[in-house]
């Protein structure tokens, strides 16, 4: 089986003119129209590996297919590095070329009704390209998702290698992934995700289900909380396993505190990435699973009871703007007075309230939230 | 990781905070990189002697956390002398690193006081628990760009993208993203077909592309400094002027010239090359 990747101009084309393109994803079986855009070959030569297939689409729920082609992934492709498998040309060649078929398969392209150009377009870019910025497209994409997945979890060595991705299991999968792996750094850390699974996987040896909204999110967010206090990394695996037994314990025993989950600050340290919510209505229970994961992207921002909600801009509070021109949202903190000097948008910004908005040179920008 | 504007429930030894007074973490970081590795040895400089007796007594250690969040690289090395080094594999690796030393409890602390504490602590015996952070310092990030392909030997900040299908004849105005690792300019068929016509001619291409999409990014720069400071343009244009003694942001962006001088001068003038090299043809 040959891989390719796809050229860097190739990807930038259609992704700028995905407006236009976006339905021929849904219209055409094979990928022989990508060729047909281009007077030059879009895809090069990366690799040439013995054939192997991903499971196949009607073998399971979407959640157990995708757990198992993060092991099939993963176990075929273990000689792309770290640093190859982040680019994105590795893996939109991978989804647009070998496994384009596979791809529009396992999002059901065939049978789909286009309902929103925006949402639809969207959804192409982050199932066969990389979307979203930073690492967000390791995480998104139908198959890079399950390499890194899959690298992560892999423990060489081992009889069973794969003991840490069953202890997540299939259910809810692609919201877990999301949860576990992208909306937090610290899974990074080997000795971290360890723990964590070794958490998870003490209640399904007991036989207790856990349900990822109502126990595997409210844990990661204690821990991401917990981080801003502690290095989570000084850490043992232990010390984590230990951390999300408790925490889980709680919740079942309904003795977890509320937790107000509020950050969006490009300038903070926070492990949390930082991502737009786009509008996306489910067409059926592939983009529900799309929803889910989407939409736990989106940062919300909380009532802070303890301190109040600032009524206005002020000096040490954190704005989100959404620039109306660019359609983008920013987020400013904004110095204390003991600090530097203000950028010219910041003392715009000072006084103004939600909903109220600034003009800076040809940009107009909203305010959406302040919080301290 | 980074650590910023960050609050704590417990006195830090660090630049942001003044919870000890004329205390200092100073940590050095020198690294290099080889052909398949990151090499870099961190030294720390801890001057106060109630921290240094925590990790001479092994309740303390030095900590080095080193992360790439692009490819999910995460490592903590963890030290009780003040230098450490450390070696990260360039396959593990892309884009930005970024380098964090730490002082960290190795186990619960009861009853610790210094001297050197703000007032606001005085007469408070501290606990610290396990993990907590006594000091830090947010060392330079490391930058490592990879090329793989057709781009080695590519070295372009910009890319000159077509905007509408292959028979698509219609008039779009120039527009610019700066939201990726290169800045991309957006044209319309026909303007792609004339670059491509003369693609040869770099001072017409510098002037009538390149110029107005750094003034763009000039533009944006000057509301938003830290809103690109990721991006590999971004990057290589600090380490440029950095190599000539200035500053990206404070010495260019944010100088006394206006933007559209600012740009010219980074292209080194290209309108006038371009006029030029047009008479040169003709003649």
């Amino acid at each position: 089986m040959k891989l390719y990747f796809m050229k860097q101009k190739a990807i930038d084309y259609i992704k700028a003119n995905i407006k236009s393109l976006y339905m021929n994803y849904y219209k055409y079986a094979n990928n022989e129209w990508i060729y047909d855009l281009f007077d030059y070959d879009p895809f090069e030569l990366f690799l040439e590996i013995p054939d192997f297939e991903l499971c196949p689409v009607t073998s399971g729920t979407a959640g157990e297919i995708e757990l198992e082609n993060c092991k099939i992934l993963y176990s075929k492709l273990k000689m792309i590095s770290e640093s190859q498998a982040s680019d994105e040309r590795l893996w939109a060649g991978l989804c647009n070329g070998a496994f384009y078929t596979y791809v529009r398969a396992r999002w059901n392209y065939s049978k789909l009704v286009p309902k929103n150009p925006r949402n639809d377009a969207s959804g192409v870019i982050s199932r066969f390209f990389f979307s979203g910025g930073g690492r967000s497209g390791l995480f998104r994409n139908t198959l890079a998702k399950c390499w890194w997945v899959g690298m992560s979890t892999y423990r060489g060595g081992l009889t069973d290698h794969w003991r840490l991705l069953d202890a997540i299991g299939p259910e809810d999968f692609a919201t877990k992934v999301s949860d576990i792996f992208y909306s937090n750094t610290f899974a990074a850390n080997p000795a971290i995700l360890e723990g964590i699974c070794n958490g998870m996987e003490f209640f399904k040896n007991k036989g207790q289900k856990l349900l990822m909204k109502d126990h595997i999110r409210p844990t990661m967010q204690y821990m991401n909380a917990l981080g801003g206090g502690i290095l989570l990394d000084a850490l043992t695996s232990e010390d984590v396993t230990n951390l999300v037994i408790e925490n889980i314990g709680r919740i079942k025993n309904g003795e977890q505190q509320d937790f107000f989950e509020y950050s969006y600050d490009a300038s903070s340290d926070s492990e949390k990435e930082e991502t737009i919510k786009p509008d996306v209505k489910e067409v059926n229970i592939d983009y529900q699973e799309e929803q889910e994961q989407i939409e736990q992207d989106v940062i919300e921002i909380d009532e802070e009871e303890v301190l109040g909600v600032p009524e206005e801009v002020e000096r040490g509070c954190t704005v989100l703007v959404h620039n109306k021109t660019k359609n983008k949202d920013m987020s400013y903190v904004i110095p204390g007075l003991d600090e530097r000097e203000l950028y010219w948008i910041e003392s715009k910004l000072l006084g103004k309230k939600v909903g109220d908005t600034v003009k800076v040179r040809l940009d107009e920008y909203e305010v959406l939230s302040i919080r301290r | 990781m980074e650590i910023k504007n960050r609050l704590f429930p417990y006195p830090v030894l660090c630049d942001e905070t003044d919870d000890y007074n004329d205390d200092v973490l100073d940590v050095s970081c020198n690294t290099e990189v080889l052909a398949n590795d990151i090499h870099g040895i961190v030294v720390f400089q801890l001057d106060n002697e109630d921290i240094l007796d925590l990790i001479r007594a092994g309740y303390a250690e030095y900590v080095l956390h080193l992360e790439c969040s692009s490819t999910s690289y995460r490592k903590v090395i963890r030290s009780a002398v003040s230098e450490i080094e450390f070696s990260i594999p360039k396959s593990r690796v892309n884009e930005v690193i970024t380098v964090l030393a730490l002082v960290v409890a190795k186990q619960r602390i009861t009853n610790f006081y210094s001297d050197t504490l703000n007032e606001d602590y005085e007469g408070d015996y501290l606990t610290f628990e396990k993990a907590s952070i006594l000091a830090y310092m947010n060392l330079p990030k490391i930058y490592i760009f990879k090329n793989y392909e057709e781009l080695a030997g590519n070295e372009s900040l910009f890319s000159v993208i077509k905007v509408g299908l292959p028979d698509d004849e219609d008039i779009r105005p120039i527009t610019f993203d700066a939201n990726d690792d290169r800045i991309k300019i957006l044209v319309d068929a026909g303007t792609y077909s004339a670059y491509l016509h003369y693609q040869q001619k770099q001072p017409l291409a510098m002037s009538m592309l390149v110029l107005p999409a750094l003034i763009f990014v000039i533009d944006e720069l000057r509301v938003a400094p830290d809103a690109f400071s990721e991006r590999m343009w971004f990057i290589k244009m600090k380490q440029y002027y950095s190599s000539q003694g200035k500053d990206f942001i404070d010495d260019i962006i944010n100088g006394e010239r206006n933007v559209a001088e600012i740009a010219q001068e980074m292209l080194k003038s290209p309108i006038g090359k371009a006029y030029r090299a047009l008479i040169d043809d003709e003649g």
